[in-house]
């Protein structure tokens, strides 16, 4: 296929507002697949994906489309993940289009995800086509949402496709105009091969694949090619391309997409971003954009029962080939016993993750609240991160902590502007700037303390904006702050897992509220279980969970005699260690007590 | 009244009055909050299981003869559904091993969904003079909360039935069994059961506060949030309103749990609860008998759980037990307060002297004081020692307190 027939695009939408269904018909309408082979939502492959209307992992499509020109065009759909934990593999997806599709809800109108990948998009002089969908909804709204459009984005919706997605409206003028408008790719063929990793994933017979882009030259099956960030050579030993069908090529020309086989066996040795060049013939510069991917929120998974580790430690390793984003390693917690560390791009990372273990493995977890990364400069002039607010040093070792800030784009109706500001206000929120998209839409930015969104920041949001508050995120830097450890004692012991680092100004009341807060979720003992907070080796907050007022044994007959008298001698050994040992039963939902705020 | 009752020195187990527990392990249905030995049957075999009976009997009574029996308890399970042939046959084998004593209270476990009319009739006219019959709630909603078979209507035609062999001096006395602070039921709830109970006319109740025992289905159901755990307050408060409550109808607590007029407390009961001797037949069954190889005070065994097991062993003219220990008096201590602090009566340190010896006794006399004087509700009358009514909703701490051997010290046990 000559490169002029060919068109890399994406679609850009805010989730629910149709990307998958979209991508659905686009498939049925190029004949790639039958429509009683079609399963709603092709394209996301995990059950998860499917129930959560999010896409995770990204899938390159190859589809032929005759226009009305007459010419048969190659088009690569490239379907990118859809949430913010997943900016940087949305840049990475974005790069190896030529243009995007900005599928906007006609009902809805703009909201804020849709508008931090149209900026990556805009960033990456990607050709935009708009496309209002689901115009048949009574309640859509076009004219306004065009207008919303041109404000707030800046990009003409003179030719704005409307579409009903659902009953296949539109779809074929989508298809002429990406034909039209999207430009071929760019590209020397006789050049020194560049190709751009834009995903991975693994498959046990296969190894990791590798979903790549090609800018300059030509990937033959047999090539010695070389990752350059990760300076590993392998052997081309298979290239596929999707139709979505897995088809066997022999090579891949620039402007194409597809997917490498070089039986890699670990993902953590593909980095998304990296360029690929041949190692005898390499490349002189990198394709631009590579970062490393980052963690952002971490937390401690243990197993309820301590028989189940090793099983969850499978679980892990198995997850982990699959998702080179996150992290892993062993952990030892006081009150918890042994679990894991890990680490996410996000909390919907985090919770997909969680999710997954559950689900897939069986597990039963106690999860300990999110964290983000602080880093820590100590007195001796050493400096470190930590991710478990128990690793914190105490006050007279350490010189300064930094924590994590971003800045957040708040889209909203123009009314809820007071509850959204006094919410930022509340979590240490900068105001940036307000603008109006239209009269009744807003946009506003803060700069926010991450450890302030990570937990409930976005269902708050919800609530104060019935529902039509929108947020995304991005990581800008660390701040120095007056961050203090929070630690709480049950049974006048500490308990690690449930420590946390907040701001010194709120420290006081945050221990009053999370020790008011325990007090109701742990249950009653047999002995009074006093709950404390404390700064240092200073007590700021005091409750008591009340022993159990009854104390007696219902019935007690000649059977039961034996067994009631090895109860009380079981009583007497454990009495004394009951009082010293913090022996009380801690239920999930005091973990993640820890840092809801309501 | 009871607790009043004369004191006498505990005896050798070998010279006491025997009583007698047999177990039938069958029920038609088994409850969520049941943990005894009971398997759910429609057809239990109850000829083959009375001859084995008689089989364990023979092989449990070569080495010990008591004067006399005091009490006979068939208890289950749902020993109603063994039918009148079979308890009368068990009562003609006990005869032949020792005499029952004039008084002797015979007690059959029944169910009001597992009788049909005129069953209690025929049993009495086997031999049975006392009935047990579990009611537990009074609410038909209730009653399907709590997973029983049978509805309010069927234990009113029982209850009915008991109280009309009571007028005629068939049964000499009968309880009921009642749950207490399950979820669903208030105070308005416990006084509407225990009205239409007591309307009956029973010397006898048992009220139980609703535990919820380890594996069993309803603490699964506890763990999994599928029921409300039972409400430890209300408990609390119910246990200390019961007295008042029954009351009116003349019933006292002489049990944590049960409530009598006087001279219906349950004589077979008060076996366990004073250290006496029991044998137990059966499945399952727990019995404290004499030691004869004269090691002990006596001998604590308890048979295998399983009937399939049980009945095979017995087959093979074997006896079945799963446990058998020998009690000595450090631990005959332990057993005779865990007990004996649950009756009204409390204990009498000086009856305790010949089986325990001086100085257990005379240890326990002296950490009681101290325990009284430091303010717990107990109560130390010449050498009686019993918990107040005050004290009973925290009675296992205060047996914990009495027998704390580890020494921590009486104004720690003693602090509220």
């Amino acid at each position: 296929m000559q490169a002029d027939k060919i068109r890399n695009f994406c679609i850009i939408a805010h989730i629910d507002h149709g990307k998958s269904t979209i991508a659905d018909r686009i498939l049925e309408l190029t004949g790639a697949v039958d429509a009683r082979d079609m399963q709603a939502q092709y394209l996301d492959s995990m059950d998860l994906e499917r129930e959560r209307g999010i896409t995770i992992k990204s899938q390159a499509v190859r589809l032929h489309y005759t226009a009305d020109d007459g010419e048969t065009y190659e088009l690569h759909l490239i379907d990118t993940p859809g949430h913010v934990d997943f900016g940087y593999e949305v840049s990475r997806s974005l790069a190896a289009c030529e243009g995007a599709l900005l599928v906007v809800d006609a009902a809805q109108g703009v909201e804020a995800q849709t508008l931090a990948n149209v900026y990556l998009a805009i960033d990456a002089d990607l050709t935009l086509i708009p496309v209002l969908n689901k115009i048949d909804l009574p309640s859509a709204r076009p004219v306004e949402v065009c207008a919303e459009i041109e404000d707030g984005i800046g990009i003409d919706t003179a030719n704005a496709i409307p579409t009903s997605a659902k009953n296949g409206v539109g779809i074929k003028e989508i298809l002429e105009a990406v034909v039209k408008l999207i430009p071929s790719p760019k590209g020397d063929p006789d050049a020194p091969l560049r190709a751009m990793i834009f995903d991975s994933s693994y498959d046990a017979y296969r190894g990791v694949l590798v979903q790549v882009r090609v800018f300059d030259g030509t990937l033959r099956k047999g090539d010695k090619v070389r990752f350059m960030q990760s300076m590993q050579d392998y052997e081309l030993l298979e290239i596929r391309v999707h139709t979505p069908k897995v088809v066997v090529v022999d090579e891949l020309r620039y402007g194409q997409v597809g997917v490498l086989v070089c039986g890699i066996k670990q993902i953590q040795d593909v980095k998304v971003g990296d360029t690929v060049t041949h190692t005898k013939r390499r490349a002189t510069e990198l394709l631009p954009g590579f970062k490393e991917v980052q963690q952002m929120v971490y937390c401690g998974i243990f197993p309820i029962e301590s028989v189940d580790y090793a099983v969850l430690r499978d679980a892990l390793s198995k997850l982990a080939l699959n998702d080179s984003s996150f992290s892993w390693e062993p952990e030892t917690s006081g009150a918890l016993g042994f679990g894991f560390r890990c680490g996410f791009l996000g909390l919907l990372h985090m919770e997909v993750i969680q999710e997954r273990l559950e689900r897939e493995y069986g597990l039963d977890l106690i999860t300990t609240a999110p964290s983000v990364v602080y880093r820590c400069e100590m007195v001796d002039g050493s400096e470190f991160e930590l991710s478990n607010p128990g690793d914190l040093p105490d006050a007279d070792r350490r010189l300064s902590v930094s924590e994590p800030y971003v800045r957040c784009t708040v889209h909203t109706p123009a009314k809820f502007i007071g509850a959204i500001v006094k919410l930022c206000t509340d979590r240490r929120g900068i105001q940036k700037d307000m603008r109006y998209l239209s009269e009744s839409r807003v946009v506003i930015q803060y700069e926010l303390p991450l450890a302030e969104i990570i937990y409930d920041f976005f269902d708050r949001l919800k609530t104060v904006t019935r529902g039509y508050g929108s947020l995304d995120y991005e990581m800008i830097d660390f701040r120095k702050g007056k961050l203090v450890k929070l630690d709480i004692l049950v049974n006048s012991e500490p308990v690690d897992a449930l420590s946390l680092i907040v701001h010194a100004d709120t420290a006081y009341d945050r221990g009053r509220d999370l020790v008011a807060k325990l007090r109701k979720l742990i249950p009653r003992q047999q002995f009074d279980v006093p709950i404390q907070a404390a700064l240092g080796s200073k007590i700021i907050s005091r409750e008591t969970i009340k022993a159990l007022r009854k104390d007696v044994t219902a019935k007690c007959y000649g059977g039961d005699i034996s067994r009631k008298r090895k109860l009380l001698e079981k009583q007497k050994r454990g009495k004394k260690r009951m009082k010293s040992v913090g022996n009380v039963e801690i239920p999930q939902s005091a973990f993640l007590a820890v840092l809801s705020t309501d | 009244m009871s607790h009043d009752r004369t004191s006498v020195a505990l005896a050798p187990l070998a010279d006491d009055r025997a009583a007698v527990y047999v177990h039938f392990p069958w029920c038609l249905h088994r409850c969520a909050y049941c943990d005894f030995a009971t398997t759910a049957r429609h057809d239990p075999p109850g000829d083959a299981y009375r001859a084995l009976i008689l089989r364990e009997l023979a092989l449990r009574t070569t080495a010990w003869r008591p004067s006399e029996i005091g009490s006979v308890f068939f208890g289950g399970g749902t020993p109603s559904l063994w039918g009148p042939a079979n308890i009368a046959a068990v009562l003609n084998a006990l005869t032949a091993w020792s005499p029952l004593s004039h008084d002797c209270e015979i007690t059959l476990e029944a169910n009001p969904g597992a009788l049909e009319s005129g069953d209690l009739t025929s049993y009495t006219a086997a031999g049975i003079n006392r009935v047990s019959i579990g009611v537990q709630a009074a609410d038909d909603t209730r009653l399907r909360a709590l997973d029983r078979l049978h509805d309010a209507a069927a234990a009113r035609t029982t209850l009915r039935e008991i109280a009309a062999l009571l007028a005629s001096g068939a049964l000499h006395s009968a309880s009921a069994d009642l749950l207490f602070g399950a979820p669903g039921q208030g105070f308005p709830e416990l006084e509407h059961d225990l009205a239409e109970v007591m309307a009956y006319g029973l010397p006898h109740l048992s009220a139980y506060a609703l535990t919820v025992e380890d594996g069993t289905p309803l603490a699964k159901m506890v763990a999994r949030g599928l029921a409300p755990p039972p409400d430890d307050d209300l408990q609390s408060d119910m246990l200390e309103a019961l007295p008042a409550l029954l009351a009116p109808w003349g019933l006292d607590r002489y049990e944590v749990s049960n409530f009598a007029k006087p001279g219906h407390e349950s004589r077979h009961n008060l076996v366990y609860w004073r250290g006496g001797p029991y044998l137990a037949l059966g499945v399952g069954a727990h019995g404290f008998v004499p030691d004869s190889a004269g090691a002990g005070i006596g001998l604590r065994y308890d048979n295998v759980r399983s009937s399939a097991l049980w009945m095979a062993r017995l087959a093979d003219d074997v006896l079945a037990e799963a446990h058998r220990e020998t009690i000595g008096a450090a631990i005959h201590r332990d057993e005779l307060m865990l007990t004996g602090l649950r009756l009204r009566e409390g204990i009498d340190l000086a009856a305790w002297r010949p089986r325990l010896g001086a100085e257990i006794c005379d240890a326990l006399r002296v950490r009681a004081q101290l325990l009284c004087d430091a303010g717990a509700p107990l109560r130390l009358n010449g050498t009686r020692l019993s918990v107040t009514q005050a004290g009973t909703v925290q009675l296992d701490r205060w047996l914990l307190a009495l027998l704390d051997d580890a020494g921590s010290t009486v104004s720690e046990a003693a602090r509220p």
